[in-house]
């Protein structure tokens, strides 16, 4: 697969996964960007993998898919603590007949 | 023209709409080789390493010889429409697109072959957006898409990707290409800077 980077903030600014050299070069540069702020790379699944490490952006975006998948832990632990304390449910997860 | 010897005709010789050369299924004779049986007629047709399951067709006022295809593979006629050729037809592609990325066209290459017809495949992970297009080589793009609010929604656009009232990337078929397709996008409102995933499948 192919990836372009640009170069002053580490994003990627696109990948295709089996284009010809240079069809990324173009495409960033009919977007306006300069040709000495963007490299087109042929990268392997562990490369693409580095550059979103170093992408700002990718990693804004793991924050806050890690942030929102701790959310949703903590509604779910303490809605069904609530379900227990109501005896709606057992704490094994199962419901409580005619409390459901 | 009257009956004669095929030995004792003069080289020069036109022959005349109706004169026939009769056909035998003997295959005796002398010379063996030289005698004109359906047998001798068809070991004409060997041109080349021919092997079962290859076809013959017309090229240059001579016969050509199409190698048997892969298994599965379809009959095409080439890019230049001139001959026959076997292929696969469909090809994949995935690519990104930020969905901050400005308004522009954008070409996708690498299916190896010039498509008649993509459909797409896209969404940006975690969130609500997801569409689902497909395109032609005239403008019919059509698609239908899961919107920010969770409604879903369907329009003349190929990818509709709709992260807010206001806010979207949309793309439509611009053109197809000798080995893909160029996309037209159009940035619409102040985007979050996420990534779209995109898959295109193509057909020939």
């Amino acid at each position: 697969m192919r990836i372009c980077i640009h170069k002053t903030t580490r994003r990627i600014l696109e990948l295709q996964s089996a284009a010809t050299p240079g069809t990324l070069i173009r495409n960033a540069l009919n977007a306006g960007f300069k040709e000495t702020d963007i490299e087109e790379r042929e990268v392997d699944r562990a490369g693409y993998d580095a550059a979103r490490a170093e992408d700002p952006v990718v990693a804004a975006e793991a924050e806050r898919i890690a942030v929102g998948e701790l959310i949703q832990a903590k509604i779910r632990e303490q809605a069904i603590a609530a379900l227990i304390a109501e005896g709606k449910i057992t704490a094994d997860g199962k419901t409580v007949k005619g409390k459901s | 023209m009257a009956d004669v010897k095929l030995s004792e005709i003069p080289a020069a010789t036109t022959m005349a709409t109706g004169d026939l050369i009769p056909f035998t299924t003997d295959p005796g004779g002398s010379p063996i080789s030289k005698n004109i049986t359906r047998e001798n007629l068809f070991k004409q047709l060997a041109l080349g390493s021919d092997a079962d399951g290859d076809m013959y067709y017309r090229a240059s006022s001579l016969l050509a010889r199409l190698a048997k295809g892969t298994a599965n593979h379809k009959l095409f006629m080439n890019a230049a429409g001139t001959a026959p050729e076997w292929a696969s037809g469909i090809a994949i592609i995935s690519s990104t697109r930020l969905m901050d990325a400005a308004t522009g066209d954008v070409a996708y290459t690498g299916a190896g072959f010039k498509p008649s017809h993509v459909i797409v495949f896209a969404n940006v992970a975690t969130t609500t957006m997801a569409c689902w297009g497909m395109a032609s080589g005239t403008p019919s793009d059509e698609s239908i898409h899961y919107n920010y609010d969770g409604i879903v929604n369907h329009g003349g656009v190929f990818i509709y990707l709709n992260e807010a009232s206001g806010k979207r990337q949309t793309a439509v078929m611009k053109t197809m290409d000798a080995d893909g397709f160029t996309l037209t996008w159009t940035l619409t409102g102040a985007t979050t800077s996420a990534t779209a995933s995109l898959y295109f499948l193509c057909l020939r």
